[in-house]
Order: C-alpha cells, then structure tokens, then sequence
C-alpha cells in the first residue's frame, strides 16, 4: 500500500475520518471519502492512469471534472463493469476498483505503445486511405485488429444486477449548476414561491466555491446551503447532470443514485433518468478552462490549472512540488498563489509580456519566478513531464525563438482561456459565437424561457456571478407569473469579490520553430487530435467545422470536445486565413456527458421491454403447461405439450384433434370493438369493402378494410346485435390500428356520422370451440341457445347463458371446421373455460395454441397477418370479388391504379412441396431453372398438413392461379435451400366447406 | 353463478414489501369491481342527456375534463366532450335506477366494467411511484383532489383519479386488465423504495 504523500494536512471538503480503501489495477490505495479517483490518485502520486485511444500514449489526470479528455477508466467488475469513466468524475468509496483502458498486458508496459511509432501511417482519415491495399478485402483483415487496438474501454459481457429507473419531474424554474450563481439563483427564485430544482453534477453543492480558500467563502455557502435546504419548493438534487435540453422546456438528467457504493443499497436504482418538464430553465453551468497547445502537450502531470487549485484546496492534494504553469491570463495567478503558499516550487511563463502590477507584487512576494512573453515550446519526459522547454514568444508576429531554456518540473499547469459552458444552449440549435474581448465562445440569442446566470454568461468574478444568479432567478420567476422576491446576496453572508479581469490574449497553438517541427501537438486530447491532423483535413478539403469534425473526430466521444473545441475551431480558421465567427461553430449534441444505456433502458427489461397483455385465461393456461409466445404485446399459449411433446408434435396432435374431435382455443387478443349508433350501416359500408346495409340482428358477416392508398390494412368479422349495436373483432396485431384508424374517420372526416365506437377487447374473454363435436360440446354447458342449424346457422350470433354468465356466441370458423366462438365478460372467462374444460372431458377435449390454428388456417386458405403484410391488394389475397362495385369505400379508387391492378401482380396460391421437405416462410419462388432477379413471388405461410400429409405452404405468385398444376422452384439463400414446389388452389382443406356448414 | 375473478389474483398477495422501517408507507392494492358505463352521445343533444343523468341520479355532471365528481358510492369522469363514465359500487341503489334507463336515442350505452382493473395507491409518498411512470404532473397544486388525468404510463392507456374525502393522499388507476399484472409487477418492484403494504381487495 502506498502513502499518500502528496496528501496535505488540512483541506475542507474530504472526511479524514473516514479513510477509504480502493483499488487500481489491482493494487491497493487509500484515501478518504469526499475525494474523486482522481484526488486519491494523485494523493498517492499515482501519475500514469491510462493510454490514448489511438496513439496509446501516457496519460495523466487532466482535470477535475466532467471535461476529463484523459483519465478514463473502467470501474467495477462483472455485471457491475462500466468502461469510460472520468476518474475526475468517480466519488470514492470503500473496495471501488478501476482498472486502466486501453493497453497491454498493462499500463507501464503497453506493447501496444508501438503505434505511436507507426503515427505517420495514422493521420486524419488514415482508414480512408491507407490499409487499402494490396486486394479490395485488405482492410476487413486490418480492421479486426486496428478496432482491437483502438478503442475506449470494453462493453461488460455479463447482465448488470443492478436496476435503473425513470421518474418524471416538473417545477417552475430548472437551475442546472450549483456554483455561486446557480446557489443564488435557487435562493432568489426559492424565496419568490417557484417550485425549484437544483441539479448539481458534484456530489457537493458550491462549484468553483469549493476549490477556493477563505472563511468567508465555506460561511457563505453554508449559510446559503442551509436556506435552500430549508425551503420545500427548493429540490436539491446533487450527483445529477442535465445532459439534455429537448423540444417545449424538457430536459434530460441523470441522477447518480446509489453511484457512490460498490452496490446499490436495497430497493434503491444505481440511477435514475428524469425527464424534467420545466417553465423556465437557468444554465448557470460556469466555464472550463482551456489548455495550450504545444508541443508534447499530453504527458502525465500536464495539468489544466483550475485542476490543481481544486486539487490543492478541495481536496488537500499537492498537484505537484515543482510546478511551471503556463498561461494567457490572469487567472493563472490566483492557482500559482495557492500552490507557492502550499509549499510547491512555482514559476509561471505567460505569453503575455506585461501583467498588472498588482498581480506582479503578489506573485514576487510569493516567491514565484515570473517568465512573462514566453511560451513552453515542449514539454519532456517519458511516463510523466520532467522538464520544460521555454522561448521568447513575439505576441505581434506570433513567433517563439530565441534560446531555449530547459527548466525542470514535476507539473506543468496551464490555462489558455475560459470558455463557457453553452452546451445545453446549443443544443437547442443555438449557435455560440466567438468574442474577440474574451478570446472565447460567448452565448448569442438564446432559447426562450432559458437563462444565464454566472460563467455561463462570461460572469468571471464572484459578485458579478451573484448578480447575475439574482437576475436571471428574476426574469425567470416573472416569466413563470410570479413576483420576484427581493434577494440580495448578502442575505446569505457577505461574500469577498476576488475582482480579477482575465485578460486573455489569445494563442491557439504554440508555433512550431522557424527551422523545425515541435512534436506532436494535441487539441483533442481523447481522441487524439492533433494540430497536423486539423491542418491536413483543411487541405484535404474538409474545411468546414462539421466536416474538420467528422473527417479527424474532433470534439467526438464522452468528453464532447470540452476543452478542445475552440482550440480546433481557431486553428483551422488560421488554416482558412478567416475569422473564427467566419468559419463557424459546431453544434454541441446530447448528452453533455455519457450516460449508461441502463439508465434510459430503466425498468424496460425483460417482459417489461414493453408492456405485457395477458388474457384473462392466462392463470388457466400456465396451469395447462401452456408454452406461451409473443404475439405483438400479448403472451398467447403457443402449444400444450404431453410429455415428450414438442412445438411440431403437439401442435400436430393439437390441429388433427381439432378436425377429428373438438378443440378449444384462446382468442382473447383479438381487437373487439363495440360499434352503437343510428348510422352504423352506412359507417361499416364505408370502412368495409363489401355491402352491410343487407346484415340483419342476429347475423354477422366477414369484412375486409383497406387503407386509403387501396392496399389491404385488416379483416374479421362484424355482428349486428341489435338495429343500432354492432360488435366488429380484428386481427389480434390489427386491433389498435383499426380502432384509430375508425376514431379519426368518426372524428376528422365523417363527423356528421351518429357512431360511437369503443374498444372492448378487454371487456370480452373469447375462446373458439372447433371441430365436429363442438355444437355437442356447448350445447351441454349453454343455455338459451337452440344450436340447431335453422336457429343458429352459420354466421350466426345469438346470446346465452353459462351458469347465469352472459355470454354472446358466434358460429364463425377459422379452422374450416364446425366452430363458436364464445365471448364471454371477461372476469368470469376463467369460470367459464373452466367449466367447458370438465364438459369437454366427455368429448375428449384438445386445449390448442396458436401454432395448431396456423396449421389449421393454412390448410383451409384462410389469410393472415403473413398476407396482410401492408404490400397486398384486396385481389392479391384472392378476395377482389368480396369489394362491391355499387358504393364507394376506403380504398376504393386508390385500388384502381395502375400498379394494383397489373396482371403479373404476384397472387395468392397454394404451394405443395414435391419432394416431401418443409417449406420456408419468405422463399423466392422462382420459375424452374430461372434462378435470377426477384422471382415471381414468395411464400408467406408454410405447415406441415396433418389432414394432407405434406408440406404445403400459401404464397403470392405471378400469375396466380393460371399456373395452378405447374411445377415452380422455391429458393431460400439463407439456408442456400431449392425445392420444388406445385402451385394449386389455396384451399386445400375442404373447398366446398361442408365441414364448417354440418 | 360463477365466481368473478379478479386478473391480479396470482399476484396480488397481501403483506408487506419493500423497505420496512420506512415512515412513509405507501399502500397498494386492488378495488373490487365496480359497475363501470360509459355514456356516449352528439353534441347537439348531449346536454339533455347529462341533464337526464343528473337528475336520475341526482349527481351533478362533470362539465371539464380535468374533475371528477365523486359522491358516496358513484363517480362520474368527464372522459370526452361527448362521453362519461359512470362508476358505481356494486352495492350502490343507483344501480336499479342505472339499469331501468331507457336511453333511447340520445345516447349509447357500453358495459366497460369487466374491461378494467382498478388499483389505488395512497400514501403520502404515493405522487412518488406514480411519478415514475406517468408524464404528467400530479402535484396537489396542480392536481388537487378530484382531479382525474387520462394518460399513459408504461405505455398502458390510464385514467388517474386523485380521490378527495380521503383521509390520505390517495389516487386510484383504471387500467385495461390484460395488462394488469404487467403493471402490477412494476408497481410494486417500484415501490419498493419507499416501501409499504398489500391490501386485500375490497
């Protein structure tokens, strides 16, 4: 175990209490809790903490925060394992384990280090151009093992045990950030009455307040802690990242629940997505400071400096003991203050060639050696930087030279600028743009009902950040129709303004020298970036922002580009000779940071993927050793084995039981939808294609629905119960589609129509009862019905009774066979199979699913979903005589054109295999021997037929049933199958249908 | 007759789940079935039907969508311009006044009843659970007793009703019944958190 000697003695925000024991790459550390990985990392002087994506190069801890471009890790192991983890972004705790990505056998010594060797061959775009060669599949042979090489860590392999949820959430005013100005705003709006939420990413509230030192500062935010604490309206939600800003005020967050233990406690999700519906939204997200550009600018202990002053004063960690930092600004100085005060060894080499004097005071009586109108050309150093190389810099000409002078160091922080955080703002479509005064990206019109308060709205001191949280709670609330509170900072504790101008002078890369190359340069540090790589897209022609983008993946991956996009941007407007606000800004996507896919999954796992329907038979048929399939939402039994039993056995036993006895099947899923009014009649003759002013009570009649373009959309059958009251049943897949598509005719195109229409598929049990003693069997449990052939004929509907449970009955077949169907009030459907299963002992009754009914089906010709398949007209599946010439109906003329009535149209036709194989559903047919082009036509349905004893099948061929006799190929490339196949009438069972009239 | 059973049977157990020290306990549980009609007319003559209704039953319609009116042993939601439904206890004497109503014309009626399961959720942390699946905001200030709000949630089609009278916060969910124990599952496993009990139907 190693100390942790960079750890100093006294620090607010860590717990020394409480040490924590963690593990990386298996070797054992310490730490306390309130620190990130990072921190305890670094407390332990652990540099090194993974390898580059590409290039796999050293790399360090570059941040503090979620603009990490570097220190990503795995965290946990198992089903537990999550790849590309900021360490900057981990709350530590006891037992955590990471490990480091993207190297091997380890992270000192990566073999796979040898690819920084080969960089040349790696450009910008290289998979476009090299690997190419020497045969046209060269590359699928390289890119096995460049995608080994590269990449961000592993996808876990094993089922996560943890749950994840949503929740849905919805205030006044959504205040993302909680650094001073976010703190403020949440008080000022919180004082007027709005309902707040503060979503905070740090698993403390307080942003840059907590990297900096000072009583007045923990006594403010106390102070203002405690307020926002106390006020119900006010949620405080810490571990939370508002990743996204979506249409009408939505926002996505995540909340990192229980992220902060090795394993959730009990009940409690890992995370939660939240999907905030808000009035008004505050983006109070603050700055991230950018790095230089220079050469070597990756190696472990290069550091951004707001990095090290968190370090330092959040955590009590010393970033380094010799430390250079390197800068354009003046926010520099406040870092190297702390750190000299701290007992580091500090110089600074500022671009700039005069600094206020002020500052210059503060800085000599500190102890820190000043190098100003200077620049670092290189960092040295192999596994960590050793040393500096720094030159004269000519801001004018925009040259480095002179001598170089080597100076050593552990650290070397540097800040280029501040840039504040739009993304979520950009998000929205609105583009930053980019303001010479700041040398940064700075908001231009922005979303209604968005507002921005502290760094966000280049608010860089502590009083301006406050004044700034004040107003925009101000204009928020008042857009919510409240009146704002009268708020003042101070009512939270006075807070010191540390009145610092930043005064950035600009530089976006350190120049190479005028007799050579600095090595390489890096802009986007996690995808490994460099300035050759921007230049070389310019002059391939990628000179566009989304294009410099996508061709070298600049800005791309978890860390979005955070610290790298303005840097980018500025170096390819050099190459354009353009301003930056000339060459344009990227669009920042969602998520602002990555999120796991287990938190948008949520519980939508297994059967609650979506939603599961059940029949009210369902208890009944688990009981029944029913083995269930997924039909669209519904768990339907799909056969009921006997010992030994498998889908094809008993589905045969269950279908040929069917024609030889009885068999009794669920039909619940079925859409039934309840159809009452004056003008039904004439509803139905407009929806159906066939005529239903004819249909008398007490009869019912198979109908057929197009869509409006003419093509097939569903069928069933419809009854009429009484002169105004209708009963329609749809397919089981066909059922919501239908009830819409009735509900927006009723209510957009005839409301002049006296029809109301309700769905009642779950009012309604249904079951069918199929075979020749089927009449026997329900004439012992029914009464009130006389089942004779003259009172209840085919197509009949008549009401009965079972026990005293109403029951409406249907003499309808799908089967070919003499069959009811039975609708019974859903919550006695149990009862009710129940006592139709003791009856049907006597008759040896089959319980069947739904791979029966299809053997069933198929035999008889009958279509089904495989044939309304949305490509079908009403003469494709042999029913245009059923559409009546005397009125029109949806579909009527769009059925007429020209497409749809083409005579090679593929037709439906029954198929037989000639030489006894199973046939296969989605087969090319083919003419024999023609075995190119689309065919003519396909199979949709196939069986083995009990009742014929062969495979047969239903298809669509060309022609139709004018080839009825011939010999055709049926052609399955997936399985590289052929048979041949006769094609013949679709009805293959009892065409007369004698069976279904007995 | 044949006993009426209830879709939630093989999984609605009474007892306890979830974390059981908790001080905010929210309860679940299955109403027993209520006589549930929905009523459907035109706009030109609707009026008179709800004036019909309101004086058959002597309770006063609901004229937006968003309330409910509850009294004693019936409700009426307001769940179309043109539409209600009428949900009575079985033990309710409007029944026999409900049944002998000859509609006529004027209106249509559809038995719903058998179609619907009811689950109610109370507890002062109930807004919680149901907040988790449901994308509309059910905050008191927003959705005060006696509201009713027809959505989605897990994309099952639901009606909320926000029960007034009650001496707890409380909601009750009109769900349709093959997804009853779909929904159930996930109520319970997300309720967990806060923990709580299983009533007997009732």
């Amino acid at each position: 175990m190693i100390n942790q000697q960079y750890r100093l003695d006294d620090s607010n925000c860590i717990d020394r209490s409480s040490p924590v024991t963690f593990y990386f790459d298996g070797k054992k550390l310490t730490g306390f809790r309130g620190d990130t990985l990072a921190s305890a990392l670094l407390a332990n002087g652990v540099r090194l903490v993974g390898r580059s994506f590409k290039y796999h190069r050293r790399r360090g801890i570059y941040s503090a925060g979620l603009e990490e471009p570097n220190a990503f890790v795995t965290l946990r192991a198992g089903g537990r394992h999550e790849p590309n983890v900021p360490a900057t972004n981990i709350e530590l705790y006891d037992g955590l384990t990471a490990i480091s990505q993207n190297c091997w056998p380890s992270l000192s010594f990566d073999l796979l280090g040898i690819i920084g060797l080969f960089s040349k061959f790696l450009p910008a775009g290289f998979y476009y151009k090299t690997f190419m060669g020497p045969t046209r599949k060269s590359w699928m042979l390289y890119e096995h093992f460049i995608r080994k090489a590269a990449g961000m860590g592993s996808a876990p392999d094993r089922e996560d045990p943890d749950k994840y949820e949503k929740v849905f959430a919805f205030c006044d005013v959504l205040i993302v950030g909680a650094g001073p100005a976010g703190i403020m705003a949440a008080l000022a709006a919180g004082r007027s009455g709005a309902q707040v939420i503060l979503a905070e990413d740090d698993f403390e509230l307080g942003g840059s307040l907590l990297s900096q030192t000072g009583d007045h500062i923990s006594h403010w935010l106390s102070q203002a802690v405690t307020e926002l604490e106390s006020k119900s309206n006010i949620r405080i939600m810490k571990r939370t990242t508002v990743f996204g800003a979506y249409d009408s005020m939505t926002f996505g967050m995540v909340e990192r629940v229980e992220e902060h233990q090795a394993k959730p406690a009990q009940y409690q999700p890992r995370q939660r997505y939240i999907e905030v519906n808000t009035k008004t939204a505050i983006i109070a997200t603050g700055m991230i400071e950018r790095p230089l550009v220079f050469g070597n600018n990756d190696l472990p202990g290069v550091m951004l400096a707001s990095a090290a002053r968190t370090y330092l004063n959040r955590y009590g960690v010393l970033p380094g003991k010799q430390v250079i930092a390197f800068a354009n600004n003046n926010s520099i100085y406040g870092v190297a203050l702390d750190l000299a005060k701290a007992g580091a060894d500090v110089s600074v080499v500022d671009v700039r060639a005069s600094i206020p004097d002020n500052i210059r005071l503060a800085v000599v009586n500190a102890g820190i050696t000043l190098h100003l109108g200077k620049v670092v050309r290189t960092a040295n150093g192999k596994n960590s930087v050793k040393s500096v190389d720094v030159v004269m810099f000519d801001d004018e000409a925009s040259v480095s030279s002179g001598p170089v002078t080597r100076m050593l160091c552990d650290t070397l922080l540097l800040s280029g600028g501040w840039t504040p955080t739009l993304h979520l703002v950009s998000q929205r479509g609105y583009k930053p743009y980019y303001d010479e005064k700041y040398a940064t990206l700075v908001a231009g019109k922005i979303p209604a009902g968005f507002y921005l308060a502290g760094g966000a709205s280049m608010a860089y001191n502590l009083s301006h950040c406050l004044q700034t949280g004040i107003e925009s709670a101000r204009q928020a609330v008042t857009a919510c129709g409240l009146s704002p509170a009268s708020s003042d900072h101070k009512q939270a504790g006075v807070l010191v303004d540390d009145d610092i101008e930043l005064d950035v002078k600009a530089l976006w890369e350190v120049p190479n020298p005028a007799n050579g190359k600095l090595k390489m340069k890096f802009i986007d540090l996690q995808n490994d970036v460099t300035v050759d790589d921007v230049n070389l897209a310019y002059r391939e022609g990628y000179d566009s922002v989304e294009l410099l983008k996508r061709y070298t993946t600049l800005g791309m991956s978890p860390d979005q580009g955070k610290t790298s996009n303005l840097n980018g941007l500025a170096i390819l407007a050099n190459n354009h000779n353009k301003p930056i606000n000339e060459v344009g800004t990227t669009v920042f996507r969602p998520p602002y940071r990555s999120i796991p896919i287990g938190v948008l999954a949520g519980q939508a796992t297994g059967l609650h993927f979506r939603p599961t329907r059940r029949s009210p038979f369902h208890v009944l048929h688990e009981k029944n050793r029913a083995v269930f399939t997924q039909t669209g939402l519904w768990l339907r039994p799909w056969y009921f084995p006997m010992p030994g039993e498998d889908c094809a056995s008993a589905s045969l036993r269950e279908a040929e039981s069917v024609r030889d006895n009885v068999g009794l099947v669920d039909i619940s899923s079925l859409g039934k939808i309840d159809v009452q009014g004056p003008d039904v009649a004439e509803f139905l003759n407009r929806v159906y294609v066939n005529n239903w002013g004819s249909l008398q009570p007490g009869k019912g009649r198979y109908g057929v629905m197009l869509r409006m373009d003419g093509i097939v959309m569903d069928d069933g059958t419809t009854s009429r119960l009484t002169d105004d009251h209708y009963f329609m049943t749809t397919t089981t897949a066909g059922a919501g589609k239908v009830m819409s598509h009735l509900e927006y005719l009723l209510q957009v195109a005839w409301p002049e129509l006296k029809v109301h229409v309700t769905s009642v598929t779950s009012q309604w049990a249904a079951m069918a009862i199929a075979g020749p003693n089927s009449r026997a069997l329900l004439s012992k449990v029914v009464s009130d019905v006389d089942f004779n052939n003259d009172s209840f004929p085919f197509m009949g509907v008549v009401h009965g009774r079972i026990d005293e449970v109403p029951v409406r009955l249907m003499r309808v077949s799908f089967s070919g066979e003499l069959a009811y169907e039975v609708y019974i009030p859903a919550g006695y459907g149990e009862s009710v199979w129940r006592n139709i299963q003791d009856a049907g002992k006597d008759f040896d009754l089959t319980l069947y699913g739904t791979e029966a009914l299809g053997i069933l089906r198929i035999e008889k010709g009958h279509i089904a979903g495989p044939e309304i398949d949305g490509r079908t007209s009403l003469t494709d599946v042999g029913l245009g005589r059923m559409a009546s010439n005397k009125k029109s109906f949806i579909g009527s003329a769009l059925r007429q054109r020209e497409g749809l009535v083409s005579s090679d149209r593929p037709t439906l036709v029954g198929l037989e295999s000639i030489d006894g194989v199973k046939l296969r559903a989605g087969a090319i047919l083919c003419e024999q021997g023609k075995h190119s082009g689309h065919g003519i036509g396909f199979i949709s349905s196939v069986t083995y037929s009990p009742a014929l004893k062969k495979h047969i099948a239903l298809g669509f061929v060309s022609g139709g049933m004018q080839k009825n006799g011939q010999k055709i190929d049926a052609i399955f490339p997936l399985k590289n199958e052929l048979s041949s196949v006769r094609v013949t009438s679709p009805h293959f069972y009892d065409p007369e249908g004698s069976r279904l009239h007995v | 007759m044949f006993e009426r059973t209830s879709h939630l049977e093989s999984v609605c157990q009474a007892g306890t789940y979830g974390i059981s020290e908790s001080s905010e306990l929210i309860t679940i549980k299955e109403c027993r079935p209520r006589m549930l009609l929905q009523i459907s007319g035109w706009q030109h003559s609707f009026q008179s039907v709800c004036e019909t209704l309101q004086s058959l039953l002597g309770i006063k319609i609901p004229i937006d969508l968003a309330m409910a009116n509850s009294e004693k042993n019936i409700s009426v939601f307001r769940v179309a311009p043109e539409r209600l439904w009428l949900v009575l206890d079985q033990e309710s004497e409007l029944i026999e006044k409900i049944n002998g109503w000859r509609a006529g014309k004027a209106c249509v009626l559809t038995d719903i009843a058998h179609s619907r399961t009811i689950i109610r959720v109370a507890g002062e942390r109930a807004k919680d659970v149901i907040c988790r699946a449901l994308p509309v905001n059910i905050d008191a200030s927003v959705f005060p007793p006696g509201s009713i709000v027809q959505s989605f949630m897990l994309h099952i089609p639901v009606l909320i009703h926000h029960l007034s009278n009650e001496n707890k916060t409380a909601y009750e969910i009109y769900l349709t019944n093959d997804y009853a124990i779909s929904f159930w599952e996930w109520l319970v496993e997300t309720a967990e958190q806060f923990g709580g009990g299983i009533d007997n139907i009732t």
